[in-house]
C-alpha cells in the first residue's frame, strides 16, 4: 500500500510541477497581454485542477494555496476586477511558494505560505469592495470611462478610490506602482531569488502512448523473430547453447517490462464513475450508491480506454434499468438505497471487472418478446434457448427493452457497442442476473494486448489460430455423431445441441455457404475421426471441425492491412516461429454467420 | 500521367532518340501472352515468391497473404484477374503457386501494400512519353472496371499495356467484401 501511496505522490509531483511551470509561463504571458480572457481562463482551469489534485492527495497546503489562486482568477474572470501589478507580484510570489511546496514534497520541508495567502486574500477582498464601489461610480459617469477602458488595457490601482481615478488618470503610461509598500516587496522578491533559480527535476516522464505502442510492436516483432531463429535452429548445434536461453530470458523481461510500462490502475476510470452515478441517480430520481473494490488492479492503458465509455454505460444501465425507484424497492423489502458494486481483480492473466447491482434484474419474458419483435430470433429459435442465451441476446444490434427512452439509456445503441468494445480487444461478457435480486455483468478483460493465448490448428496445409478466451473444449467425434438437420450441422456436447460447421466449407468461395455447408460432411467416411474445437460466443457456442490440431500458443497479432481489412472471418495474423503467416479467426463473426445462416433459414 | 519525371539518356533500347525527350522508367512483366508494364515509382521491390496464406472471403484472385520482411502483404494474381489464364493451366491452390509464379512485384503506396504474381524477373524499360498512349478509350467504354489501364506503350516493335495497379485493386475492393452469401 505504501508503494501505491508513493507512486500516486510521484505522479502528483510530476503533474503538479508541471502545472506549476504552465502557470508561470501563463502568468508572465498574462502581465504582458493582461486584457487576454482566455489566458485567464486557462490559469483558472489549472489552479482548480490543481487544487483538486492536492486536496485528493491530502496535500492541504498547497490545496489551500491553490484555492486561494483559483478565487482570485474566479473573479477576474468573472470581470469583479482587474488585474494590476500589485496582484501580478502577489500571484508571482504565491506561484514561488507554490513551487517550493511542490518541491517540499520529496524533502517533507515545512514550506510556510500562510503570507502570501493572506495576502491575495486581502487583495481580493480589497478588490472587490473596490470594485463595487467603483462599479456605482462608473455608472454615475459610465460617458466618460467607458471609451477609455475600451481603447485601452486598464490597469488600476484598486486599494483606494482615489488610486482608482487616477489609474485612470495614468492608463497611458501603462503602469501604477503600488505605492503603499515598494521597499519591502523588493526585499521579499530578492529573498526568494536563489529558490527560484533551483530547477527541480520530477522523477517522473510523460511519454505519450503513440510512443509506448510503437515500442510494445517493436518488442513483439523481437520475440517473432526469436522464436523464428530458434525454432530454426533446433537439431543444429547452437540449438541448446547457452547464450541462447539468455537471449530468451533477456527479450521475455523486456517484453514484459515494456507491457508492465503500459499498465494502470483501474481506478483512475473508476473513481470517475462516482459523478457519473451521482448524475445519473439524481436524474433518473433513485438513490444509487456506488461500491468501488480493487482499485488497484493493472491494466493496460489502451484496454482501459477502449472499456472506458462501455464501462459508463453499464453502469448507467444498471441505473436506470437495474434499480428500481425508492418506493419499489422498499415494496420488495429492500433499502431504499440500490447499491452497485464495481469490482476488479486479476484472473489469470487477465483482468475481470463485474459491476453488480441489487436491482430487480433482467426480465427474461420481456428479453424474449422484445427479440422477437424486433426480429432477431424466431419463436423456434427461443424454444430452443436456455436463459443465458436469451438474455445475451440483449447485446445484439437494435436491442433494447426499456419502454421509454430516457436520457441516460434505452436508445438500442449501447450494448452491442459495449459487446463490439469488449470484442475488439479479445474480451468477454457475461451476464448473470436474478428476477428481483439484481444483475452481475462480467466483463472478463485481457491485461495487456501484446500477446493473445491461441490455440493453433491447421487446415489443409496451413496453421490457423483460435484466440483461447473463446475457446471451450476440443472433442473428437465420429461422423456418427453429427446430425444433417436442414439448415446445418448439429452435434450433441455435454448435452447441448450445437451447430457445427467444417471450417474449410467456410472458408471456401464461391457460392452460398448454406450451398457449400455440406461438402465436407458429405466426404467423410464413416468411422473417421474429426476434431472439433467448441467455441463460446456472445452465448452461442458452435463446434468448429479442423484437419488437426496443433499446439497452444501466445501469439502477437497484427491487424489486416488494406486491401484485406475487409476480411471479417480473419481478425489479424501472426508470423509463427517458422515464419509462415498464420491467420487468426475471428470468431464473433463466425459465430453470428453460423447463427444467421440458420436463423435466415427458418 | 503527371509522375514523368525520369530522364534517361542511356536508351537501353538501342534506338536514337533524341537526348532532351523525357522519358519514363517502367517495369514490364508477361501475364498471359501479353506484356504489362508499371510505372517503377509504384514498385518498391522484387522478391522471390514466399509462402501463400490463403485467405477466407476473397475472390480468387487474391491468393492469400504473405509475410514480406515483416510486413504482411496481399499476394494478387493479375492473369486470374484478367482473365488472361492460359486455357491449358489447371486451375491450382495457393500452396502450389510459388512453383509457378517464382516472383513477387510488392507494390507500396500510402494505403495499399501488395504484390503481384510474376512467372519471370521483370525487366525495366526506358520509354520516351511519347511512345505511350494514353487516354485508350476503346477499352473504356465496356465498363469502369477497365480504368485501371493507363495507356498503351508501343515501343520497339512491342505492345505494352500500362496499368496502375492501385486502382486494380481500388475497383477490386468491393469484391473483396465477398462476404459469404446466407
Amino acid at each position: 500500500m505504501k508503494e501505491k501511496e508513493d507512486e500516486y505522490k510521484q505522479l502528483f509531483m510530476g503533474e503538479g510541477l508541471e502545472q506549476h511551470e504552465a502557470l508561470n509561463n501563463l502568468l508572465t504571458e498574462l502581465e504582458k497581454n493582461p486584457e487576454e480572457g482566455s489566458i485567464v481562463d486557462e490559469i483558472f482551469r489549472i489552479t482548480h485542477t490543481l487544487k483538486g489534485n492536492a486536496s485528493g492527495m491530502g496535500f492541504s497546503d498547497i490545496a489551500s494555496l491553490a484555492h486561494t489562486l483559483e478565487d482570485l482568477f474566479g473573479a477576474i474572470k468573472h470581470g469583479e476586477f482587474k488585474l494590476n501589478n500589485k496582484i501580478f507580484e502577489a500571484v508571482f510570489k504565491a506561484l514561488d511558494v507554490m513551487g517550493n511546496q511542490l518541491s517540499s514534497l520529496k524533502d517533507n520541508k515545512k514550506v510556510s505560505f500562510r503570507g502570501i495567502k493572506t495576502k491575495i486574500d486581502v487583495l481580493i477582498r480589497e478588490s472587490k469592495n473596490n470594485c463595487e464601489s467603483k462599479e456605482e461610480s462608473k455608472r454615475k459617469d459610465n460617458s466618460s470611462k467607458q471609451p477609455a477602458e475600451e481603447n485601452q488595457a486598464v490597469i488600476n490601482d484598486p486599494s483606494t478610490d482615489l488610486d482608482d481615478a487616477q489609474s485612470f488618470l495614468d492608463q497611458d503610461e501603462f503602469i501604477i506602482t503600488d505605492k503603499s509598500l515598494p521597499e519591502e516587496k523588493e526585499v521579499e522578491v530578492r529573498k526568494i531569488d536563489p529558490e527560484i533559480n533551483k530547477v527541480t527535476f520530477s522523477d517522473l516522464v510523460q511519454v505519450p502512448v503513440g510512443k509506448l505502442d510503437n515500442l510494445l510492436n517493436l518488442v513483439g516483432e523481437l520475440i517473432i523473430e526469436r522464436d523464428r531463429i530458434t525454432t530454426s535452429l533446433v537439431g543444429t548445434e547452437g540449438a541448446n547453447n547457452n547464450e541462447f536461453s539468455r537471449l530468451k530470458r533477456i527479450s521475455s523481461d523486456l517484453q514484459y517490462s515494456v507491457m508492465n510500462v503500459r499498465l494502470v490502475q483501474v481506478g483512475f476510470l473508476f473513481n470517475k464513475f462516482k459523478r457519473v452515478v451521482r448524475d445519473a441517480s439524481i436524474s433518473e430520481n433513485k438513490n444509487v450508491d456506488l461500491q468501488i473494490e480493487g482499485e488497484s488492479t493493472e491494466i493496460d492503458r489502451n484496454i482501459l480506454q477502449i472499456i472506458s465509455d462501455s464501462l459508463i454505460h453499464l453502469i448507467r444501465n444498471s441505473i436506470s434499468h437495474g434499480i428500481e425507484q425508492p418506493e419499489e424497492r422498499q415494496a420488495a423489502g429492500k433499502s431504499q438505497r440500490g447499491i452497485i458494486n464495481l469490482r476488479s481483480y486479476n484472473d489469470n492473466d487477465g483482468v475481470i471487472i463485474e459491476i453488480e447491482d441489487d436491482g430487480k434484474g433482467i426480465d427474461i419474458e420481456k428479453v424474449k418478446l422484445k427479440a422477437l419483435s424486433k426480429g432477431l430470433v424466431t419463436k423456434e429459435m427461443l424454444s430452443l434457448m436456455n436463459d443465458n442465451e436469451v438474455v445475451m441476446l440483449i447485446f445484439e444490434p437494435g436491442f433494447s427493452t426499456s419502454d421509454n427512452v430516457s436520457s441516460l439509456s434505452g436508445r438500442g445503441v449501447g450494448m452491442d457497442v459495449v459487446k463490439k468494445a469488449t470484442d475488439s480487444i479479445g474480451g468477454q461478457i457475461n451476464i448473470d442476473t436474478t428476477k428481483g435480486k439484481g444483475t452481475l455483468i462480467t466483463l472478463k478483460l485481457p491485461s495487456s494486448m501484446a500477446v493473445k493465448g491461441t490455440l493453433l490448428f491447421q487446415l489443409g496445409d496451413q496453421e490457423y489460430a483460435i484466440p483461447l478466451s473463446y475457446t471451450e473444449a476440443v472433442v473428437s467425434y465420429s461422423k456418427s455423431d453429427l446430425y444433417k438437420i436442414s439448415n446445418g450441422i448439429v452435434a450433441s456436447h455435454l448435452g447441448k445441441t450445437i451447430s457445427v460447421v467444417f471450417l474449410k466449407d467456410l472458408f471456401e468461395t464461391g457460392g452460398t455457404l448454406r450451398q457449400r455447408i455440406f461438402n465436407s460432411y458429405s466426404e467423410l467416411q464413416k468411422d473417421d475421426k474429426i476434431d472439433i474445437i467448441i467455441v463460446t460466443y456472445n452465448g452461442r457456442t458452435i463446434g468448429m471441425v479442423v484437419d488437426k490440431l496443433l499446439q497452444q500458443k501466445e501469439i502477437i497479432e497484427k491487424p489486416l492491412s488494406k486491401p484485406l481489412d475487409n476480411v471479417d472471418f480473419i481478425s489479424g495474423v501472426t508470423i509463427l516461429g517458422n515464419g509462415n503467416v498464420c491467420p487468426v479467426l475471428n470468431i464473433s463473426t463466425i459465430t453470428n454467420s453460423i447463427f444467421n445462416m440458420s436463423l435466415s433459414n427458418q | 500521367m503527371s509522375e514523368v519525371t525520369q530522364k534517361d539518356k542511356q536508351n537501353p533500347g538501342g534506338k536514337d532518340e533524341l537526348e532532351n525527350v523525357q522519358r519514363k522508367q517502367l517495369i514490364v512483366f508477361r501475364q498471359g501472352d501479353s506484356e504489362y508494364a508499371l510505372s517503377i515509382d509504384q514498385i518498391k521491390e522484387v522478391v522471390i515468391t514466399p509462402r501463400i496464406t490463403k485467405m477466407p472471403q476473397t475472390p480468387s484472385f487474391v491468393k492469400g497473404v504473405a509475410n514480406i520482411r515483416g510486413n504482411i502483404i496481399a499476394i494478387l494474381d493479375l492473369e486470374e484477374k484478367f482473365g488472361i489464364k492460359d486455357e491449358g493451366e489447371p486451375v491450382k491452390g495457393a500452396h502450389d503457386l510459388s512453383t509457378d509464379k517464382n516472383f513477387t512485384l510488392v507494390i507500396e503506396s500510402e494505403d495499399y501494400k501488395m504484390g503481384v504474381l510474376v512467372k519471370e524477373v521483370p525487366n525495366t524499360l526506358s520509354v520516351p512519353v511519347t511512345a505511350i498512349e494514353e487516354g485508350v478509350n476503346i477499352v473504356h467504354d465496356s465498363s469502369v472496371e477497365q480504368n485501371y489501364i493507363n495507356g498503351i506503350v508501343k515501343y520497339d516493335d512491342r505492345l505494352i499495356v500500362l496499368i496502375n495497379v492501385l486502382k486494380v485493386i481500388n475497383q477490386s475492393e468491393k469484391n473483396l467484401i465477398n462476404k459469404v452469401a446466407n
